[in-house]
């Protein structure tokens, strides 16, 4: 069972993490976390992509919002580059999130298949 | 439809971080010998009014612009109606607000836990700076998550929303209401 002895090493390695990257993410990616995007499943889709990023370091910060206001395209993911450049992607899956992020963040190729119209 | 409970305390986390919270405390209890399921938040919030208490109740009230029905209230206390509990919102404008469901833990509607540990993750995620405690309750046993110690433990270089630290989070807290659940089961 993990203990908080545990969180010392990983807040030590955090730290090497930290000192090494600078000025901000390139990315910001937003996932809607209201009542319509949780009960559509968006937990699992911000888990998958905090594990990703906790995996990969990704070059980018991970937040929540409220309600987009397209509740039926629930859950949603947007992706803002650093020029402020928003990609909106929909119905999307914990998998899906995974592929957005190697795709999108890591490689600069938008995933026009998810993304809304 | 919330699958399971975990999902209702972050819906609901999200609207006392809405309130400006600074303090959350969550509080699940579950006990089968007594036939008794308990989940409560109660933050400190900007609160609401008396009337706004009864809205809040309503599907069909909500204090966003973006839509017009406000669910996650409704969902819980529907939840809480089907498994022969009772479910009371109290607030006051400017003391926070607590939101209290018993219930039955053996009836059959009742929706599983689900991932707290996820959900408490996830809760500190949005709200890295909230003061948030988690008292977790399986029959006489209880297991206590308070983010002033991760705090304490991190100083202050490394931030609680790395994803290293959510992710040790989440393991730490399922990991420690499992052993309750399993230690609670095996006793019988």
């Amino acid at each position: 069972m993990k203990t908080l002895q545990d969180l010392q090493k990983l807040r030590d390695e955090a730290k090497k993490r930290v000192s090494m990257r600078e000025g901000d993410a390139r990315y910001r990616v937003i996932v809607g976390m209201a009542t319509c995007g949780i009960a559509a499943g968006a937990r699992p889709v911000l888990n998958a992509l905090v594990e990703a990023c906790a995996k990969e370091h990704y070059d980018c910060t991970v937040t929540q919002t409220g309600c987009i206001g397209m509740c039926t395209y629930e859950p949603i993911i947007e992706v803002l580059d650093a020029e402020g450049k928003k990609t909106t992607y929909i119905h999307v899956d914990a998998l899906k999130a995974v592929e957005i992020l190697e795709s999108h963040v890591k490689n600069g190729i938008l995933l026009e298949a998810y993304s809304l119209k | 439809m919330m699958q399971d409970f975990a999902m209702h305390v972050i819906d609901l986390a999200h609207n006392s971080i809405r309130a400006n919270a600074t303090r959350l405390k969550i509080i699940i209890c579950e006990c089968p010998s007594e036939d008794r399921f308990e989940i409560s938040l109660e933050d400190n919030g900007c609160g609401m009014s008396e009337e706004t208490v009864v809205k809040a109740r309503s599907p069909f009230y909500t204090s966003r612009t973006t839509r017009k029905v406000g669910m996650g209230i409704p969902l819980l206390e529907g939840t809480t109606q089907q498994c022969l509990g009772t479910f009371t919102l109290k607030s006051q404008i400017g003391n926070g607000t607590i939101i209290k469901a018993v219930m039955s833990y053996q009836c059959i509607d009742r929706p599983p836990l689900g991932d707290i540990g996820s959900t408490i993750a996830m809760i500190l995620q949005a709200a890295p700076d909230l003061g948030l405690t988690l008292e977790y309750g399986y029959a006489k046993e209880m297991f206590v998550f308070r983010s002033d110690e991760i705090h304490e433990t991190l100083g202050d270089e490394v931030r609680i929303d790395d994803p290293t630290i959510l992710l040790f989070i989440r393991d730490y807290v399922q990991e420690h209401i499992h052993a309750l659940q399993q230690g609670g089961k095996s006793e019988k």
